[in-house]
C-alpha cells in the first residue's frame, strides 16, 4: 500500500526538529566570532553539523585552514560509506544524483534507507526538510547568541558536543574503548608533543580506528 | 571563519557526496572496518583537545561542562543528553565559583 505524504513526513518531522535545534546551538556559537551572514552562509553551503561544528571548534582552538579542511575532509569519508550503500536504493539518473548529493547527510539516509517502497521519495522529502531546518536553526541561533552573548559558554558548547557525538558514534565495547582512548591519547599528546598541536585528534583517531577485528 | 574557509569545507563536504553517491563501489575490507570506526575516536579526540589547548587546562567553567556531559552519555548514549547534562555542569560551576 502507497504511503501518504503525511504518512511519510511522521518520522522526518521529528529528525527535523531535532537538527533545527542543533542549527540554533551552531548558529549561537557563532555570534561574536563569525559574521552572522557568513554562519548563515556556511550553514546553506555545507549544510553538515558534524563538519561545521568540529571546522568552528578547531578553529577556536587555533588551528589552521589546512588542518580544519583537512579534518573535516577526513570526517567525511563516512560518506563513501553511506553514498555506496543509499545509491543501490535511488533510482536516479547520475545528473539527479548529483543533485541528491546536496542532501547526504546520516538522518537524510537513515530514513530513506528505513522506507523499502520508495526511498527516493523519503530522501527528498527529507532532505529539504532537514535542509531548511538547519539553516532555518542557525539563522535562529546567531540572533539568539548575539543576545546571550557568554563567551566561556560557547568555548564549553564544542567539547560537549563532541562528548554527544562520540557518544551516539559508539556502537559496541570496541568504539567505546577506542573513544576513551582517543580522549586520553590526545590529552597526552597535546601535553608531551605540542608542535603535534591540532593535527593530533585526526592522527589519534586514524591510528585507533585502524586497531580492532574484522567485521 | 573566512568565505575561503566556507567554500573549501562546502567542497570537500559535497565532494564526498557525489563521489560516494556517484562513483565508489561498495566499500569493503580492511577500509570499510576503519570507516565505521573513525567517528566515535574522532568526536572523542575533539573533546579532548581544547581541555588542554596552549599547555594550559581549560578554565573550570569548560571542564565542569565536559564533566556533566561525559556523566549525561554514560546514563543516556545521546547528543541531547550531552547538551543539558553539559549545561547543567556549566551552571553548577559558574554558579559555585
Amino acid at each position: 500500500m502507497e504511503r501518504s505524504t503525511a504518512g511519510r513526513l511522521a518520522p522526518i518531522v521529528p529528525v527535523a526538529v531535532a537538527i533545527f535545534v542543533f542549527g540554533t546551538i551552531y548558529g549561537a556559537s557563532q555570534a561574536g566570532v563569525t559574521p552572522p551572514g557568513r554562519t548563515v552562509a556556511s550553514s546553506a553551503l555545507v549544510f553538515s553539523g558534524a563538519a561545521q561544528f568540529t571546522a568552528a571548534g578547531l578553529l577556536a582552538a587555533g588551528a589552521g585552514a589546512g588542518v580544519v579542511v583537512g579534518t573535516v575532509a577526513v570526517l567525511n569519508l563516512r560518506h563513501l560509506l553511506l553514498g555506496a550503500v543509499l545509491r543501490q536504493r535511488l533510482e536516479a539518473t547520475p545528473r539527479q544524483r548529483a543533485a541528491l548529493a546536496l542532501c547526504l547527510i546520516d538522518e537524510t539516509a537513515g530514513l530513506a534507507l528505513a522506507d523499502r517502497q520508495e526511498p527516493l521519495r523519503t530522501y527528498v522529502l527529507a532532505g529539504v526538510a532537514c535542509y531548511l531546518a538547519w539553516v532555518g536553526g542557525t539563522a535562529i541561533g546567531v540572533v539568539g547568541g548575539q543576545v546571550v552573548g557568554d563567551p566561556q559558554l560557547a568555548e564549553a558548547v564544542f567539547p560537549v558536543l563532541f562528548v554527544g557525538l562520540a557518544a551516539a558514534a559508539i556502537r559496541g565495547r570496541g568504539d567505546a574503548a577506542r573513544a576513551v582512548g582517543a580522549a586520553l591519547v590526545t590529552v597526552a599528546a597535546v601535553a608531551l608533543l605540542p608542535g603535534l598541536g591540532n593535527l593530533a585528534p585526526i592522527v589519534v583517531a586514524v591510528a585507533l580506528a585502524s586497531v580492532g577485528r574484522r567485521t | 571563519m573566512t568565505w575561503l574557509l566556507i567554500g573549501g569545507l562546502a567542497a570537500v563536504t559535497y565532494g564526498s557526496r557525489v563521489v560516494g553517491l556517484l562513483a565508489v563501489p561498495q566499500v569493503t575490507g580492511r577500509l570499510r572496518d576503519l570507516l565505521e570506526r573513525l567517528p566515535a575516536p574522532l568526536f572523542a579526540a575533539l573533546a579532548a583537545l581544547p581541555l588542554l589547548a596552549d599547555g594550559a587546562l581549560a578554565p573550570p567553567p569548560v571542564l565542569a561542562a565536559v564533566a556533566g556531559g561525559v556523566l549525561a552519555v554514560l546514563l543516556r548514549r545521546s547528543l541531547l543528553s550531552a547538551l543539558l547534562g553539559g549545561l547543567l555542569g556549566y551552571l553548577l560551576a559558574t554558579t559555585l565559583g
